[in-house]
C-alpha cells in the first residue's frame, strides 16, 4: 500500500505531470499520422528524457504510449486510415459512422472506451502483477498458434458481401505473408531477386497503401466529397457516444479483458487484440447487429482492447523484462538507460517507479480523450476539405508516412502497389480486410506450426489445455452465432 | 464472352498465384509447405469466383459463391462498405472501371511513380511541395494559389515533423 501512495506522490510531483502531456501531445499526433505510431514517437522521445529523472521520464514515455492508440482512432474514424495498425479494426465501422455523418459520436465512443480500457488494464495489471509469471510462462508455440487461427477466424466474420470473396482476399494476404526468410528453415522464398523483399513486406507500407493511397485514389476518381452526401464533419453526439460504453458496458469489459490478455503474450499486440476484440464483439451481439456498416459496437471493442492491452504488455514487461510489444521493447530501453533494470528486481527495488507507470497509463489516455474530444470538432473539419485537396494531401502524407519509417525507397513502392491493390479490390467487391488479419498474423501461423510439429507433433496442439481451450473457444466462436440464426431463420425471428 | 474489370483482376490474381506455385516446387519440404496449400487454395477460390462472374453458362452452377459473409447483415444507410458492391448488380463494377477512369488511375500511378522515382535522386524537401504543386494544379484541377496553398502548407509540415522534429536523414 506505501509503494501505491508512494508511486502516487512521484507521479504528481511537478515537472511529471508536465512531462507526461508533451508525452500524450506527441503521441497522439503520432498516433494520427498514418505511417507514424508510438514505435517512431518514443524512440524520438527517448532522448530527449536523458536530463530527466526516472519517474519524469516514464511519465513523459508512458504518456505517448496511452495517447496511441487513440489518437489512431481519429484517423481511423475520419478518414478511413488507421493511424496505426492497432486502430485497422475501429476503421470498419468508425468510418461508415463518420460517413453517416456520426462522427461525433464515433469518437466519443472512441474516447470513452480508450479510457475506460486503460483503466481496466491498469487495474488487471496491478491486481496480476504477483501471478504475471505464470500468465507468461503458459504460452508456448501452440498456444501463439491457436491464438493466430482464432485471429483468422474473424475473416468469416467480417467479411461483407461475398463470403468467397472475403476468403480469397485472406487467402492472398497469407500468401504474401510468404515473401522473404522462412522463418524456420531460413529459405528465401518469392523474392524475385530483389533484396529488399529479404524480410518480407512490411506492414506499415502495406497497410498505408491498402487503406491511404486507395482512399486517395478512390477520392480522385469519384471526385466526390469526402463525407459524400452527408456532413462527415458533424461532432454532434459526442455525449450519446461517451455514454455508449456504459450501455454496452458488458461488452466493454469482455473486451478490454480480451485486449489485456493479448497485450500479456510477448510479441503479438495490439494488431491482434484489436481483430480479436473485433470478431467476438460481432460474434457475441444478437442485439440488431450492423457491423461494418455504423455499428457503435464495433468502436467500443477495438478501443477498449487496445488501450487495455497496454496493461496486459506491462506484466512481461515489468515482471520478466520481456516486451509485451514494440513499444514496450522501445520502454526498455528507456528504462535500462535510466540505470532500472527491468524484471522481477525492479518490483523488489523500485515499486514506485511501477505505480508511477501504471498511474501515467491511466491518466494519459483520460487527458488524450478530454483533448480529443474537446479537439474532435477541429479535426472533423478536415474532412470538409474539398476532395481534390484532401487526396493530394492524402498522397503527401502516405508518401512520406512510408518513406520516414525506415527512410527505404523500397517501402514507398510498396505502398503505392498495395494502394492500387486496395482499389481494385475495393472497386471489384474484395474485401480488405481480411486481408490486413491475414498479414499480421500469417507469419505467426506459419512459424509456431512449424515450432510445434516439431518440438511436440501434431498432438502438441491438443494436449496443453490452452492450446485446446482456445481452439474451443474458435470453433465455438464460428459455430454457435451459425447455430443461433439458423433457429432464428427457422423461428421465423430476424437473426 | 466479353470480360470485366473484376475478370482481369481476377485472372491476374489468378496468374500471380500459379507463378508462386510453380515456384514454391523449388523450396525445401517445410519451406514449401504453407506456399504450396495456400497458392492451391488461391487458385481454387479465385478460379470459382472468375467462373461464377465471368462465364455464365458456369455461372448457373456457383451461386454459392455469392454467399454473404457469415453475419453480414443489412445494407448501410449511405456510404459503400468495403466487400460490397457486386451483389448490387455487375452494373456497379462496370461504371468503375470505365475506360476513363482506367486511363485516369494510370495516370495517377504515373505521377506517384515519378514522385518515388524523384525522391530517390532529390531530397523530399524540394521534391513533395512540386509534387503536390503540379498534382493539385493538373490532376485535381484547382486554382494555382489554391494549390499553392497545399504545397506549401503541406512542405513545411514534412519539413518541421521529419527533418526537424524526427532528425530524419532523407
Amino acid at each position: 500500500m506505501l509503494d501505491v501512495i508512494q508511486g502516487l506522490e512521484s507521479f504528481l510531483a511537478w515537472p511529471t505531470p508536465l512531462f507526461m502531456a508533451l508525452g500524450v501531445l506527441l503521441g497522439m499526433l503520432f498516433g494520427f499520422l498514418p505511417g507514424l505510431g508510438g514505435v517512431q514517437a518514443l524512440a524520438l522521445a527517448t532522448p530527449l528524457t536523458f536530463g530527466m529523472l526516472p519517474n519524469q521520464a516514464m511519465a513523459m514515455l508512458i504518456g505517448i504510449m496511452g495517447a496511441v492508440p487513440f489518437g489512431g482512432s481519429i484517423s481511423a474514424i475520419l478518414i478511413n486510415t488507421p493511424g496505426t495498425p492497432q486502430n485497422a479494426a475501429t476503421t470498419f465501422d468508425g468510418y461508415p459512422l463518420a460517413r453517416q455523418g456520426k462522427a461525433g459520436l464515433a469518437l466519443g465512443a472512441s474516447a470513452s472506451a480508450s479510457v475506460l480500457g486503460a483503466i481496466v488494464g491498469a487495474l488487471v495489471l496491478v491486481a496480476l502483477m504477483p501471478l504475471g509469471r505464470q500468465i507468461v510462462l503458459a504460452f508456448s508455440y501452440p498456444e501463439y498458434f491457436m491464438l493466430a487461427v482464432m485471429g483468422l477466424s474473424v475473416i468469416a466474420v467480417v467479411s461483407q458481401g461475398s463470403m468467397w470473396k472475403g476468403l480469397a482476399a485472406g487467402l492472398f494476404g497469407l500468401l504474401i505473408c510468404m515473401i522473404g526468410y522462412d522463418p524456420v528453415t531460413g529459405a528465401v522464398r518469392y523474392t524475385f531477386g530483389l533484396d529488399y523483399l529479404y524480410d518480407g513486406i512490411k506492414l506499415v507500407p502495406a497497410l498505408i497503401g491498402l487503406f491511404a493511397i486507395s482512399e486517395a485514389l478512390e477520392l480522385m476518381l469519384k471526385n466526390k466529397s469526402f463525407g459524400g452526401d452527408e456532413k462527415i464533419s458533424s461532432t454532434g453526439g459526442l455525449g450519446e457516444g461517451i455514454m455508449s460504453v456504459f450501455h454496452n458496458f458488458w461488452l466493454f469489459l469482455r473486451c478490454s479483458v480480451l485486449g489485456f490478455i493479448v497485450g500479456v503474450i510477448p510479441g503479438v499486440g495490439g494488431s491482434v487484440s484489436n481483430f480479436v476484440a473485433y470478431g467476438h464483439a460481432v460474434q457475441t451481439t444478437t442485439k440488431n447487429p450492423h457491423f461494418g456498416q455504423g455499428d457503435i459496437r464495433g468502436v467500443i471493442a477495438p478501443q477498449s482492447s487496445d488501450t487495455a492491452k497496454d496493461g496486459g504488455a506491462m506484466v512481461p514487461t515489468i515482471v520478466f523484462g520481456i516486451p509485451g510489444s514494440v513499444e514496450t521493447a522501445v520502454l526498455l530501453g528507456a528504462l535500462i538507460l535510466h540505470g532500472l533494470q527491468p524484471g522481477p528486481k525492479l518490483m523488489l527495488e523500485e515499486p514506485a517507479i511501477v505505480y508511477v507507470m501504471v498511474y501515467a497509463l491511466v491518466a494519459s489516455n483520460i487527458l488524450a480523450g478530454l483533448l480529443g474530444l474537446f479537439g474532435a470538432k477541429y479535426l472533423a473539419r478536415l474532412t470538409d476539405m474539398p476532395s481534390a485537396l484532401l487526396a493530394p494531401v492524402i498522397f503527401s502524407l502516405a508518401i512520406m508516412g512510408a518513406y520516414a519509417t525506415e527512410g527505404i525507397l523500397g517501402d514507398v513502392f510498396v505502398a503505392l502497389v498495395f494502394g492500387v491493390l486496395g482499389y481494385c479490390m475495393r472497386e471489384f467487391g474484395f474485401n480488405r480486410v481480411p486481408m490486413v488479419i491475414a498479414l499480421v498474423l500469417g507469419a505467426m501461423l506459419q512459424q509456431t506450426y512449424h515450432q510445434t510439429i516439431m518440438s511436440m507433433g501434431a498432438q502438441g496442439f491438443f494436449v496443453r489445455p490452452i492450446s485446446l481451450g482456445l481452439f474451443a473457444i474458435t470453433v465455438l466462436m464460428l459455430i454457435i452465432p451459425v447455430i443461433k440464426n439458423r433457429r432464428a431463420r427457422e423461428g421465423g425471428i430476424p437473426a | 464472352m466479353k470480360l470485366k474489370g473484376s475478370g482481369w483482376f481476377e485472372l491476374v490474381i489468378i496468374a500471380f498465384s500459379a507463378v508462386l506455385l510453380v515456384m514454391s516446387t523449388s523450396y525445401n519440404e517445410k519451406a514449401r509447405l504453407f506456399p504450396m496449400i495456400l497458392s492451391m487454395v488461391m487458385i481454387a477460390v479465385m478460379g470459382l469466383i472468375f467462373l461464377q462472374e465471368s462465364v455464365p453458362a458456369a455461372g448457373r452452377y456457383l451461386g454459392f459463391v455469392k454467399e454473404s459473409g457469415l453475419f453480414a447483415s443489412r445494407k448501410p444507410a449511405n456510404g459503400k462498405v468495403d466487400g460490397e458492391g457486386e451483389d448490387e448488380g455487375e452494373q456497379t463494377q462496370n461504371a468503375a472501371v470505365r475506360h476513363s477512369e482506367v486511363f485516369r488511375l494510370l495516370r495517377f500511378i504515373l505521377w506517384l511513380l515519378g514522385c518515388i522515382i524523384l525522391l530517390k535522386f532529390v531530397t523530399y524537401l524540394m521534391i513533395m511541395p512540386v509534387f503536390l504543386l503540379l498534382f493539385t494544379k493538373v490532376e485535381a484541377r484547382q486554382s494555382w494559389r489554391n494549390a499553392a496553398g497545399v504545397a506549401a502548407g503541406m512542405g513545411v509540415f514534412n519539413y518541421l515533423l521529419f527533418s526537424v522534429l524526427l532528425g530524419s536523414r532523407l
